[in-house]
């Protein structure tokens, strides 16, 4: 063999078997994108006021249960990720004079979508667009043809996050901030003195959708968290701060929220190949 | 880096304190006597329905009452001063619950005859055997003429109860429909009725709301409208009784059952009570009930005041017939179905 039929045949040895190598410059493996999750329990105290119902402020026992998912994104995983957030809130609560009640149930939905930024070991900022589905209610249990005011929204608005992972010591730590705040949706709302009756019975159902817009409704979404690893699964503490707001048509409707947060937290994996680059949420 | 994300997070912050500015700031009333006067009067100013339509001076109203506040007053005191600011309104759907007494206006009740004595008619015409179902005595009496009594529209009316009773009463010349003292309930139960009397859609009224705190501001006239139902259907001749203490629900019957072909209303006018009534609360936790949305008849026009009975049927109970056992409100229906 010719010294020239040599080198091209290592040539045509290392193209070939270049795929099996691993030198190939060929695309990157896809990273893994482990969902971190979370299942809470929220105790806490709410306080409502919903003037078709009443002038008088409630407040009582607030309950709930939520499940959130965070996942880096399929595309550019390192910088933006989705978070899907499902929360159920039901409260039970007492007027002043402690001889009413009223009771409320809220369901909301949210996915979000962030871009991320490390703006040091273990600190990340994120903010980005978050879409929002609300259903829920109040119900005075001793109105007569008035007795409930239900909602219902979607929205689109802003939201925030900062998380930052360090060491207690052994243990690992996350903490983590995110804000929420819807800037527009349409929302539900009867007029100043129509019925149920009316809308739902009698069928006269103009005018029940609105444009939602901070001129007539606000709603804010406060949640701070600490996550202890513990091994695979970190325990979750929290506070979570909710205020949801209208003003239409005279109707007031002022309804907060604070809780303690408890839980069950983690990342989860759905296939294990170490070779390959984790891009996680937390760190 | 870090300057750029401090300067959002400012942002973030200064317009947080905005948006929680941005909330409306809702009247707070104090729980003492002015505080709660106050809160009732102006629930009422905002919400009752019947200010312009009765000619109501509720600002006057409210300075005439406010004057018999004292700070030291006990709670009884106050009932008393509210109670009488709310008989001004003439409304038997005004109510103010407190846990010692409840105020009502009845006086539009008390002020007439009675025109019904259910011991009469249960024991000298259904001589104390009927059928009862859903809230509903019912009978052939002996003039063939169906019977059947009403006495609240809080009882649900079953679907399958109304077939048997309609079934059971198909061989009659006509029916009497005897709503006297029946003091009202819920709305639903009217259309469940007045649907076997009505053979088309049918436009049996309007309902109007609030749209603001103006005493004029109301939303358009909405019409309500009947289906009949697709079940056992009555066609023959009905003759509605009604008296004072036909009210609310039963108001609203009457106008409607008034308006349809083929029916009668006998007896006295109806007692009114034509606002859907909605509910509040004082800060000292008493209850209000209020007419807040009006309901009109077939003309458009209130009922408030009650629903006169057909022309030339308009009657009081003879009461020295009644010491007899004799009905004779129920008396001429019997006859006037009879004679048809």
């Amino acid at each position: 063999m010719s010294r020239g039929k040599a080198i091209l045949s290592i040539l045509a040895g290392v193209v070939l078997l270049a795929p099996f190598t691993g030198w190939s410059r060929g695309p990157e493996p896809e990273p893994l994108r482990p969902a971190a999750t979370a299942f809470t329990v929220e105790i806490g105290r709410q306080s409502a006021l919903d003037t078709y119902l009443s002038p008088v402020r409630y407040g009582g026992l607030s309950l709930a249960l939520g499940y959130e998912r965070l996942r880096a994104t399929s595309f550019a995983p390192g910088q933006w990720l989705t978070r899907h957030a499902v929360t159920g809130t039901f409260a039970s609560m007492t007027n002043t004079s402690g001889n009413g009640s009223m009771l409320s149930g809220y369901l909301d939905y949210s996915f979000a979508m962030l871009r991320r930024w490390q703006v040091c070991k273990g600190l990340w900022l994120a903010g980005g667009g978050e879409a929002s589905l609300t259903l829920g209610g109040l119900y005075n249990l001793r109105n007569s043809n008035n007795p409930g005011s239900a909602k219902a929204a979607v929205d689109l608005g802003v939201t925030a996050m900062a998380s930052y992972h360090f060491r207690i010591k052994r243990l690992p730590v996350t903490l983590r901030y995110q804000g929420s705040l819807p800037v527009i949706g349409a929302f539900f709302s009867p007029e100043f003195g129509q019925s149920y009756y009316e809308m739902f019975y009698i069928g006269n159902r103009d005018g029940m959708v609105h444009l939602g817009a901070w001129h007539n409704r606000v709603d804010l979404r406060n949640y701070i968290s600490v996550d202890l690893h513990l091994g695979t699964r970190a325990l979750r503490l929290g506070y979570r701060q909710v205020m949801r707001t209208t003003h239409l048509y005279h109707i007031d409707t002022q309804v907060f929220t604070h809780a303690f947060v408890l839980g069950i937290s983690g990342e989860i994996f759905r296939s294990v190949r170490p070779a390959r680059r984790i891009v996680s949420v937390y760190h | 880096m870090i300057q750029k994300f401090s300067k959002i997070a400012i942002l973030f912050s200064v317009l947080s304190m905005l948006l929680f500015q941005s909330c409306h700031k809702v009247e707070v009333f104090e729980d003492d006597p002015y505080g709660n006067f106050d809160a009732l009067w102006t629930i009422l100013d905002e919400r009752y329905c019947f200010f312009e339509y009765k000619s109501l001076d509720w600002g006057q109203i409210r300075d005439k009452y406010r004057k018999k506040l004292t700070a030291n007053m006990t709670s009884e005191e106050l009932f008393d001063v509210c109670d009488a600011m709310l008989m001004e309104l003439k409304d038997g759907h005004v109510n103010l619950s407190a846990a010692h007494n409840t105020s009502r206006y009845w006086e539009w009740l008390y002020g007439s005859p009675e025109n019904y004595q259910e011991r009469i008619v249960d024991e000298y015409y259904l001589d104390f055997d009927y059928r009862y179902t859903s809230g509903i005595k019912y009978k052939i009496l002996p003039q063939n003429v169906g019977y059947m009594y009403y006495g609240s529209f809080s009882s649900t009316i079953g679907e399958g109860n109304l077939d048997q009773i309609l079934a059971y009463l198909a061989t009659s010349t006509g029916l009497i429909i005897d709503v006297r003292s029946n003091g009202g309930g819920s709305l639903s139960n009217v259309e469940t009725l007045v649907s076997r009397f009505i053979n088309e859609e049918t436009r049996v009224g309007y309902i109007s709301h609030k749209t603001g705190p103006g005493h004029q501001e109301f939303s358009e006239l909405y019409p309500i409208k009947y289906t009949p139902s697709p079940r056992i259907r009555y066609q023959k001749p009905v003759v509605v009784l009604a008296n004072r203490g036909t009210f609310s629900a039963a108001n609203n019957f009457v106008s409607v059952m008034k308006a349809l072909p083929n029916v009668v209303v006998m007896g006295d006018y109806t007692g009114g009570g034509s606002g859907l009534p909605f509910s509040s609360e004082l800060p000292n936790g008493w209850s209000i009930r209020f007419s807040a949305s009006p309901i009109y008849d077939a003309d458009g026009r209130h009922t408030e005041f009650g629903v006169a009975p057909t022309e030339g049927f308009k009657m009081d109970m003879d009461l020295e017939q009644a010491s007899e056992g004799i009905d004779t409100i129920l008396e001429r229906a019997i006859s006037y179905i009879a004679g048809l």
